[in-house]
């Protein structure tokens, strides 16, 4: 029992900064059809950035904030400068510009902060003290924290689309581009918060897994694969979803993992990438997200 | 489908026609670079004039790029005999090209070395899949691989003629751990084990887990866990807690603390040994005081312990070397320096044979006798003969604290 | 239909131009080594390896539009399916890459399945997840594979008949093999291209629904297709493989799936030159930027290239060679490049990949976002 807990204990830690990423992705996917495959990468720079700002005497929360504001700024001015201008050619131009970004950021993260690791400091108590039982598994406050934090992110971030002016431009970009268009809403605004925001959200995604698994330039690059996994199991236009997604998709791996020998730690990531092919083969708009509907 | 019917049965046609002209030999003869049936090429006994070129392949980028800092040590090292004149006059041209950590980039890196610098010898080649993946080729061009860092039995045991591993070898760093274990609690020790899944992690792993067994210690299932799992081994430390008294962690320098973190998470505290390619400050730092009282073993000084700083050649090391941004003075650039150390000493040795040629330096390699290399424990000196290519006659049981790593005790390696 | 007339009258022109250009070929890569020095040639070996994948790739992407983030798998498929026959059962290397081909074309048509229904990103997101999850069942099945170890010593030697000796003959024997099996697969392609079929490849890609009311069958179309360049992929991997020697589970994986897609888009979608361009692309790139910069710096330059590519040449490198050779006047437009469609009320679109978003007023959208997947 203490081992399940423990395990449903870890998953959920993961999952909460998994649903962050998807979350992340999600926004962009809603505003352009499109995925960000560097997310993770610009998150992981950010979150660099922070622990430079700490290193020359900055305090915790300051740096952090300006970490997730430089995050917002970058990811705007990646969709105004590299994204907008490709509007008009073919769906892999983008992608490419994201592959390009994806090698470019690591690489420059590591050229700028070299490859070690570095030990960076958490938002959440994390002392090795700061936990309480249940079951007799450990539950650190910081998982808590994480958790928390994704529940009020994603308050935040429908409240944001369902109550605000700007929000209902983003749902009607989100739901037909053209007709929105149409209407007079500026998709380039709308566009511009949204992948700002994605921006912010994935460097609060780095912020909170730096303390974990030490701050490096691989930090980010298996929790973008839980990602995308997270956003298709919800559904690659729920935020609702991703929100779920992450949590579910950690807790069916690393139940999977730990009680089904044969998948074992080795196929732990490619259980990740089965959900994907299974619910694309299923259910391509996952459990919550709308069905895409062809018309001849 | 008849147009590549055609197609196909004139390709067929002609490469046959070929096939028969290359009987010949083409262009390899036109090139006239070897001496026809021979094992080695005729250029391993010509003798070498002028400045000495050695070629290194590193990981200078890419996932394992933290190793590539053995590359900047070894550099240093070379550019510091330069300037002192070089080996009797004769200066020394280094060539490092990134392999990225993958051992095909490692492959073309050393053949364009070989065939296009014409190197007189390889060194410093990090990692065993480099290494395994290089050593054929090495063999096959009698070309010399000095002073590479991978403790793979088959290069220890002088496989690969001409390949000097210096890393301590698996059953060394097992043997040292089993001593280390029993001195602790000579009956009943238990010992769980994580390793990471490729050939150093699970090479170690396996020596340490025969080794120990031998021995009377009950060792648990090994726990695997994936190279590119970035997150904390949560799973693996979950099924040993609490039930050994002892851990070892054979897992990736990138992968060390994060083990370390979650261990003190679990509130289960066994004496724990990690593998050397995590022994070095700069990796143990990012666990911060999870890191106090890990063991690990090494076989050269950690040049941050304030009991070495008085030593001459620690002091010459952080003088080349100094501590700027981009060189890990307290971590992989030290192993580098005793590497360029050894690979100077073995070219030295060469020379003073008498004929100076690549044979002469395979040769060399394989008949050091007690070398003074700098950064290593006292009393402690290179030794390497035909069926034993590892220099080090002995190791160190090393403990972390106050940032650098103390030693304890030396277990000698049979 | 004059014009569909008059281009097979110029395809059937052009055969046997093809075939000489493909013998011409053969006589230069067994000539090459002589001329060239022997790095260059490892390079260019693999190169070849990479164009014959690219060329794979590029059927699937440039010519049938169906984007595959995954196809470094086939490469493994190739490279570990020859790697292990020849390792572990002592197999002789001609053998082991038929039979490794022939599975990757068996594995292409199952993993066509899933593709069938999807379109554009959700497409591209189960092919990178197929692709993703390779290394781990490499790493997994470690019996069979030497998992994370990874194989050595595989390189294909030159065998005695030939005369080539040693570390330089095993580099000359392995160009002639790729050399010689690139010209070979780039005259199948070229005609594949140019027949029936190929034309049947551009109409899935232009407007799948109209090809389909044309009464093509679209699902054997996407799976043959996937089962050539799955084909043609394990061929190029295990070229690759037999060249180099090595093999580990992190060379088949997310990361180079990524730069073989960059390579062909790059290269030039949807024309043989752009294929090999490609090919060329995919080694040397890397090569050139790491001997420019040494370190992690390299990963920069690399990354800030393929963007400013995307911006500078859309059509690709080859494309950039077309329109400066047009620019002399010399070549007609390419079979692959896509129509440009009739110009509209108001301003023109730019002419390339409007996505056929039915029931859509070509009106003035100057914002709208082309969209990847059909909606």
């Amino acid at each position: 029992m203490t081992h399940f807990v423990q395990a449903l204990v870890s998953a959920i830690s993961l999952g909460s900064i998994y649903s962050l990423l998807a979350i992340a992705l999600v926004v962009v996917y809603r505003a352009n059809r499109t995925l960000n495959f560097a997310q993770g990468e610009i998150g992981t720079f950010t979150t660099f950035i922070a622990f430079s700002l700490i290193n020359h005497g900055w305090a915790l929360g300051l740096a952090a904030v300006a970490s997730v504001a430089i995050g917002f700024a970058l990811c705007a001015a990646v969709y105004y400068f590299l994204v907008r201008p490709l509007r008009h050619r073919p769906g892999w131009a983008i992608v490419l510009i994201g592959a390009g970004l994806y090698l470019g950021v690591n690489a420059l993260s590591g050229t700028i902060w070299g490859t070690n690791p570095h030990g960076f400091p958490s938002v959440f108590p994390n002392a090795v003290g700061d936990y309480f039982t249940i079951a007799g598994a450990r539950v650190y406050y910081y998982v808590v924290g994480d958790l928390a934090a994704l529940i009020v992110l994603t308050c935040v971030v429908s409240l944001l689309i369902s109550k605000t002016s700007i929000g209902l431009q983003m749902r009607a970009v989100a739901a037909n581009p053209q007709s929105a268009d149409l209407l007079g809403i500026s998709t380039a605004r709308v566009r511009l918060v949204s992948w700002g925001l994605a921006g912010g959200l994935g460097s609060i995604a780095g912020l909170l897994t730096a303390p974990v698994t030490t701050l490096s330039t691989q930090m980010m690059l298996d929790v973008l694969l839980y990602g995308l996994a997270a956003a298709t199991l919800g559904g690659l236009d729920s935020l609702k979803g991703a929100a779920i997604g992450g949590i579910a998709v950690a807790v069916t791996t690393t139940m999977l993992s730990v009680y089904v020998s044969w998948i074992g730690q080795e196929l732990k990531e490619a259980a990740a990438m089965a959900l994907i092919v299974t619910v694309l083969v299923v259910r391509p708009s996952g459990l919550f997200g709308t069905a895409q509907v062809h018309r001849v | 489908m008849i147009r590549s019917g055609r197609a196909a049965l004139a390709a067929i046609a002609v490469c046959s026609v070929l096939g028969l002209v290359t009987a010949c030999g083409g262009p390899q003869k036109a090139r006239a670079s070897g001496d026809g049936k021979s094992n080695c090429p005729s250029s391993a006994s010509e003798t070498i004039s002028g400045e000495i070129k050695i070629g290194v392949s590193a990981p200078l980028s890419g996932q394992l790029s933290a190793l590539g800092q053995l590359s900047v040590g070894f550099k240093k090292y070379i550019d510091y005999v330069n300037g002192q004149g070089g080996i009797n006059g004769r200066k020394l041209d280094l060539t490092i090209l990134d392999d990225k950590g993958d051992p095909a980039q490692a492959v073309a890196n050393a053949q364009k070395l070989i065939t296009q610098d014409h190197v007189d010898t390889l060194a410093g080649i990090s990692s065993t899949p480099q290494n395994l993946a290089i050593a054929p080729i090495a063999v096959q061009s009698c070309m010399p691989d000095v002073f590479v860092a991978s403790g793979n039995p088959d290069l220890v045991a002088g496989k690969y003629a001409g390949v000097l591993p210096a890393t301590t070898p698996y059953v060394a760093e097992a043997a040292a751990i089993a001593t280390d274990i029993l001195k602790a609690k000579p009956k009943g020790a238990t010992l769980g084990i994580i390793a990471v899944q490729n050939d150093t992690g699970n090479g170690d792993a396996q020596a340490v887990k025969a080794k120990a067994e031998a021995e009377g210690i009950t060792v648990l299932p090994i726990q695997k866990l994936d190279p590119t799992q970035t997150s904390a081994p949560a799973e693996q430390l979950q099924a040993l807690a609490h039930k050994t008294d002892f851990l070892q962690l054979a897992v990736s320098p990138t992968q060390c603390p994060v083990a370390l973190n979650a261990l003190a998470q679990t509130g289960w505290k066994p004496t724990t040994y990690v593998i050397d390619q995590c022994a070095f400050p700069s990796v143990m730092k990012a666990a911060g005081a999870n890191a106090t009282n890990v063991r690990s073993i090494t076989y050269c000084i950690d040049p941050g312990n304030p009991a070495y700083a008085t030593r001459p050649d620690v002091k010459a090391y952080l003088a080349a070397v100094g501590t700027g941004p981009g060189v890990d003075t307290y971590g992989y650039a030290a192993v580098g320096w005793v590497n360029g150390a050894g690979t100077v000493a073995v070219l030295k040795q060469a020379m003073a044979s008498g004929t100076f040629t690549r044979q002469s330096i395979i040769a060399a390699s394989q008949s050091l006798s007690n070398v003074s290399l700098p950064l290593l424990p006292d009393g402690v000196t290179a030794t390497t003969s035909k069926t034993n290519m590892n220099p080090w006659a002995s190791v160190e049981i090393v403990r972390f604290g106050d940032g650098h790593w103390t030693s304890l005790y030396s277990v000698p390696v049979k | 239909m004059s014009s569909a007339g008059g281009r097979v009258a110029a395809a059937r022109r052009r055969v046997p131009w093809s075939l000489t250009a493909a013998v011409l070929g053969l006589v230069i890569v067994y000539y090459l080594p002589y001329a060239v020095s022997s790095f260059q040639l490892v390079l260019l070996t693999s190169a070849a390896g990479a164009a014959i994948a690219i060329m794979g790739l590029n059927l699937l992407v440039g010519y049938t539009g169906q984007i595959s983030v995954g196809h470094a798998a086939f490469l493994g498929l190739g490279g570990y399916g020859a790697g292990v026959l020849v390792w572990k059962y002592h197999w002789s290397y001609v053998p082991a890459i038929v039979v490794s081909v022939v599975l990757a074309f068996v594995v292409g048509l199952a993993v066509s399945a899933p593709a069938l229904r999807l379109r554009g990103l959700y497409l591209a997101l189960v092919t990178l997840a197929v692709g993703a999850i390779f290394p781990g069942l490499l790493r997994r099945f470690a019996s069979l594979t030497n998992g994370d170890n990874g194989i050595f010593n595989l390189q294909w030697q030159p065998p005695a008949w030939t005369g080539l000796y040693g570390l330089e003959g095993q580099q000359i024997w392995g160009f002639w093999i790729s050399g010689g099996c690139l010209v070979i697969a780039g005259l199948l392609v070229h005609n594949l291209v140019r027949s029936r079929i190929g034309r049947s490849l551009l109409a899935v890609r232009d407007h799948e629904i109209a090809a389909a009311a044309s009464g093509i069958r679209i699902s054997t179309v996407k799976a043959l297709t996937f089962a050539v360049a799955g084909a043609l992929g394990a061929l190029g991997g295990a070229l690759m493989v037999a060249s180099i020697g090595v093999i580990t589970p992190s060379q088949f994986g997310l990361e180079q799936s990524i730069e073989l897609l960059v390579a062909t888009v790059v290269g030039g979608a949807a024309t043989l030159r752009g294929s090999i361009i490609g090919g060329a692309v995919y080694v040397y790139l890397p090569y050139y930027t790491s001997q420019l910069v040494s370190g992690p710096v390299a990963g920069v330059v690399f990354g800030g290239a393929i963007i400013v590519a995307v911006f500078v040449a859309p059509d690709g490198l080859d494309g950039l060679l077309v329109r400066i050779t047009r620019l002399a006047g010399r070549l007609p437009p390419p079979v692959g490049r896509r129509p440009k469609p009739p110009a509209v009320r108001g301003p023109a679109l730019d002419g390339r990949e409007v996505e056929p978003d039915a029931g859509r007023t070509p009106a003035r959208s100057t914002d709208t976002q082309t969209a990847v997947v059909q909606s």
